[in-house]
Parts: C-alpha cells; sequence; structure tokens
C-alpha cells in the first residue's frame, strides 16, 4: 500500500499533475480543473478529476478507472481482391439505364489476421493513413459506378474482411490492397496494490496497479510521427440516391458518375436529370492519432 | 532514456526513443470503461408514384382489314427523397466528445419487392461486430438508393444519425409516335402502320423500380377489327381510358437494423 498521497507536478507551471489516490486505490493524469484547494488533498477542487473522472473527462490525460486503449499493431496485411464480374444490368425495357448498373450480387469474405485474444476486441482499421469505417469504398470506376466496398469485422479469434461489389456490365479488375489493424486490447486485471512505479533498472513505467505500463503501446494523440486520421463525424453524406464518401484525410469519392440517367418505358429512350451525387458534403472533423 | 519526467511543464512517459504517452499538446486518447447500448433503427419505405406506358400499333391491310395490338403497364415509381433521422442511443458522460467501439446490424426487416429488378442488399456482414469510431457505415446502396449511418457523439448523447436518399427521377415522360392512336389512312406501305407510346408520370416523375408482366398491373393483346374500330380498343389502355391497367401497390422498401453497439467514450482537447 502506497503510504501517502503521491503528487508529481511541475510546480512552476502547475498545470498537469500525476496523483495517487491510496484510500481509493486511484491513480490519475490529469490537468488541474482550478487552482483552488489543498495541493495534497485528493478530494480538494484542484484535484477533482482524481476522484470525480466522470465529470471532468477532459482534464485526464490516464485515469485507473479508465481504458488507456493499448494497442498491439500495427498489423500489416495485405488482401488479394479477386476480379468482380460482369453482370446483368437492373432495369430491363422498363427503366433503361444509361450505365448498367446492377448491384448486391457479389460478396467474398477473407480471414485477415488471427488474434487470439478470446474475445471481440475493437480496433482500426487503416488504408493509406485513412481509418476505414464498415462498408468504405476501396476501389471504383467512375466510368459506369462499378465499386468495391470492403468492410473489416471481429471475432473472437480472427479479423475478417467482408467484401462487397456494386456490379456492372463490366467487371471490376482484381486488386492488391495494403491495410493496417490497430487491436485494441482490454486492459489487464488489475495486479498488487502499486499505482505508480517507475523500475530503476528498466525505466518501465507502471500506473495503476498494472493497467498502463510504458513497455506496451497505446493510442494517442500527439504531434508528429505517422499518424492515423480518425474521424469524428460523418464521412459519408447521401443525395440524389447515391453517396458522396469523403476519407478522412480529405480524399473525395464519388462513384456514380454523372452520365448515370433512367429512362422510363421502351419505345424511345430519354433519360431523366443526372444520377450523380448532387449535395455538398466536405467532410467533418479528424482527429490524428497513432500509437508510437 | 526510459521513464517518467516532467519536460517544459509537461509529463512525459518513455520506452526507449519510443514516447508512450506526453500530456504536451493535445491530450491522450482517453476512454471510459466499456458500455453497451441497443436500438431499432429504421429506414423509410419510398416515396411513391405511379408510372404508365402505353403503347399500341395499328396495321392496315387490303379490304379494311385492321389488326391492332395494345400494351399497357402500370409501375411502382420511386420519387426523389432526401431523409435524416437521428436517434439516441444513451447519454454520453460529461465533456466525453469520442466514441470508439464496435457495432453489429442484423437487418430484421427486408424490402418487400425487388428494386429495378435487383435486391437491395445490405452492404455490410450482418450480426457481426465492425468498428465504429465516428466515420459512417454504407448500408445499402443500390442503382438510386442509398443508405448510410454514422455513430457519433452529438449533443450529450451517443446517436445514429440516419440518411435515406432515391434519386434521380426518370426521364422519357412524353408521347412518342402517332399520338392518339388512329388508325392508318392507307394500306399501301410503308404508310400501313401506326403505332406510338405514352409515358405518364401520373404523381410526379420518379425512378421505375417495380413492376411485374402479369395482370392487373400488364396488359399486351392484340384484336383483328374490333369492336369500336382500332382506335378505340387502343385508346381504351391508355391511362385514364375505361380499361386502363390497375394498380395497386404491394411494394414496401423501409428496411430495419437491430443494431447492438458496444464501446467507450472519450474526450480530445
Amino acid at each position: 500500500m502506497e503510504p501517502d498521497n503521491r503528487r508529481i507536478s511541475d510546480f512552476d507551471l502547475m498545470a498537469v499533475v500525476y496523483m495517487t489516490d491510496p484510500s481509493t486505490g486511484r491513480c490519475a493524469l490529469f490537468e488541474e480543473p482550478v487552482e483552488t484547494g489543498d495541493f495534497n488533498d485528493p478530494d480538494s477542487a484542484r484535484n477533482a478529476p482524481l476522484n470525480s473522472p466522470s465529470t471532468n473527462l477532459q482534464y485526464l490525460y490516464f485515469h485507473s478507472d479508465y481504458d488507456p486503449m493499448e494497442v498491439i499493431g500495427p498489423v500489416d496485411i495485405t488482401i488479394n481482391h479477386g476480379t468482380v464480374p460482369a453482370n446483368p444490368a437492373s432495369g430491363g425495357a422498363v427503366g433503361q439505364l444509361t450505365t448498367g448498373v446492377s448491384y448486391g450480387g457479389y460478396t467474398t469474405d477473407y480471414a485477415v489476421h488471427t488474434h487470439g485474444l478470446g474475445y471481440v476486441p475493437d480496433f482500426l482499421a487503416v488504408v493509406g493513413s485513412d481509418i476505414m469505417s464498415p462498408g468504405y469504398p476501396v476501389q471504383f470506376a467512375l466510368a459506369d459506378g462499378r465499386c468495391r466496398f470492403v468492410t473489416f469485422y471481429a471475432t473472437t479469434t480472427q479479423i475478417r474482411a467482408y467484401e462487397f461489389a456494386m456490379q456492372t456490365s463490366a467487371s471490376l479488375s482484381a486488386i492488391s490492397i495494403d491495410y493496417s489493424l490497430l487491436i485494441l486490447r482490454q486492459p489487464p486485471a488489475p495486479t498488487g496494490d502499486v499505482l505508480l512505479d517507475s523500475d530503476p533498472e528498466t525505466g518501465i513505467v507502471t500506473m495503476g496497479r498494472g493497467k498502463f505500463s510504458s513497455d506496451r503501446k497505446y493510442l494517442q494523440i500527439v504531434d508528429g510521427g505517422s499518424p492515423f486520421a480518425l474521424p469524428t463525424g460523418k464521412t459519408v453524406d447521401l443525395a440524389n440516391g447515391t453517396f458522396r464518401s469523403i476519407s478522412a484525410s480529405g480524399a473525395v469519392r464519388d462513384i456514380v458518375p454523372s452520365s448515370f440517367r433512367v429512362s422510363f418505358g421502351a419505345y424511345g429512350s430519354q433519360g431523366g436529370p443526372a444520377g450523380n451525387y448532387n449535395g455538398s458534403f466536405a467532410g467533418e472533423p479528424v482527429i490524428q492519432v497513432q500509437a508510437p | 532514456m526510459s521513464g517518467i519526467s516532467i519536460e517544459g511543464g509537461q509529463i512525459v512517459i518513455t520506452d526507449g526513443s519510443r514516447t508512450v504517452a506526453t500530456t504536451e499538446g493535445t491530450l491522450l486518447q482517453f476512454l471510459t470503461d466499456e458500455q453497451t447500448f441497443t436500438a431499432n433503427i429504421n429506414y423509410p419505405n419510398a416515396t411513391k408514384t405511379r408510372l404508365y406506358q402505353f403503347q399500341y400499333q395499328i396495321q392496315r391491310a387490303p379490304g379494311n382489314e385492321f389488326f391492332a395490338i395494345r400494351i399497357a403497364r402500370s409501375v411502382v415509381g420511386a420519387k426523389p427523397q432526401e431523409w435524416a433521422e437521428t436517434v439516441v442511443l444513451g447519454a454520453a458522460p460529461a465533456g466525453a466528445d469520442l466514441f470508439v467501439g464496435r457495432v453489429s446490424m442484423t437487418r430484421t426487416i427486408a424490402p418487400s419487392h425487388t428494386w429495378m429488378t435487383q435486391n437491395i442488399s445490405p452492404v455490410i456482414p450482418q450480426g457481426v461486430f465492425m468498428p465504429t469510431d465516428g466515420g459512417s457505415i454504407i448500408v445499402e446502396a443500390a442503382a438510386g438508393i442509398a443508405r448510410a449511418m454514422t455513430i457519433d457523439v452529438q449533443g450529450g448523447n451517443l446517436v445514429a444519425r440516419l440518411q435515406h436518399s432515391v434519386g434521380p427521377p426518370a426521364g422519357n415522360f412524353r408521347q412518342i409516335g402517332t399520338m392518339p392512336p388512329e388508325a392508318p389512312d392507307t394500306s399501301i406501305p410503308p404508310n400501313h402502320i401506326n403505332s406510338g407510346a405514352e409515358n405518364i408520370a401520373v404523381n410526379g416523375a420518379g425512378l421505375p423500380v417495380w413492376w411485374t408482366d402479369t395482370a392487373p398491373y400488364y396488359l399486351n393483346e392484340g384484336a383483328a377489327n374490333p369492336f369500336g374500330g382500332t382506335a378505340s380498343y387502343c385508346n381504351r389502355v391508355r391511362y385514364g381510358g375505361s380499361e386502363q391497367v390497375s394498380h395497386t401497390d404491394p411494394t414496401n422498401y423501409a428496411t430495419r437494423y437491430a443494431i447492438t453497439v458496444k464501446g467507450r467514450f472519450g474526450r480530445r482537447s
């Protein structure tokens, strides 16, 4: 048991504090929300994030009650996506399409990584420097709107990739795409009673009864490095019966071409308005994360 | 060097040359214990219109012999539609503006009919956990229809922002050839045949999404020297005519997904 409350801070700035409270078993790395109260009282106003974390989330960097998001990886994988075959177009004589769009007939599934964690983990899938959302369009041909969508998903043993294709009267070529997986390991069960330790021989820092250990990787937001863009809002907008997908790094994907039009009835053909996305979506904020 | 240090007023934890955690600049990703939310989310039916297709051909042979073919079809149309709805999944902790976790989606109500001869299938796998960390999920996408969902923190709640879009409307709503129908005034080729077509958007233009080649939605027949004359015979199955094909919309393109969301809230500075 820790003999006393322990507080580490830069007393010149008095902003960022590491503090333990043996009476509650908590430890936290936080920014003081106010500059009033006893420095050494874990329940004082300036130390409120320690014992009232849920109402002081914005001041916390680490708290022993919470999950610091340990990362396994990045695990780099390559998927050799096969050719999406051509398929007869929808519409027929009643609804003639200027581009022969079909859809939904092609799906496939890949086992891409065995994680062995024994539970369904949270994870982030990355292509390029973008964190992917389910149904992510990884390949398309604007000539007629054929498109390959990829969704990564987790089981208790594996990370798998599900592929769905919007088909047209032309095939979509095979392609190899590199991805990375950041798998988030659940924090270990608390062990011992040490809230803060720095091993003088190895330099390994542990916090929160082993919840945090500096020899592991954690998801974090820091400048520099090779971060991944994590979306914090919409990455897809719909308009005119189709979608615009904007990757977290800002790349715009409008899948359906403006040449897509529909003509009703046989006996002559006169397409209606263009069927491409006609909204004005420009993306929502992202943050840059990494696990160095 | 490894360990914990204070550098420039910030606490820094290193492992060799690797910065494992630092309070410099923006905050570490910080997430609470896992929480679970369940909901049923619903995408609406399309806004419907009725599209009517009529064609005819009348051929005249020597001796005032006439033969007429008449074709009529009533089609379910989907009008352009932009729909959005926000479903509150649950309250977020004070100060939280991030959610990282996973979502499982299972379609429990599927469209009742095909859409332009194809099935509207989910883009995403069913009943498995997919990452959700902000960002949008393309749920369904087909020619002229798309549905999406975004799970994020809005106004102190974890929400599912739903979108549904239908478009563009078809064109070609016009009369073609000799309209209204009339019998040829000669049996001498090439003027011994009259033909024409008429495409009508009864309740506004839309995409033709469902039709059938069976009665009562469809008629394709011919007659020699019909009673009342060939023009009248053809006219009767035009839209508004006494024998127009009937139309009851049997389709419902609404879909429902049972979703389970598991994850952790966090805060970015």
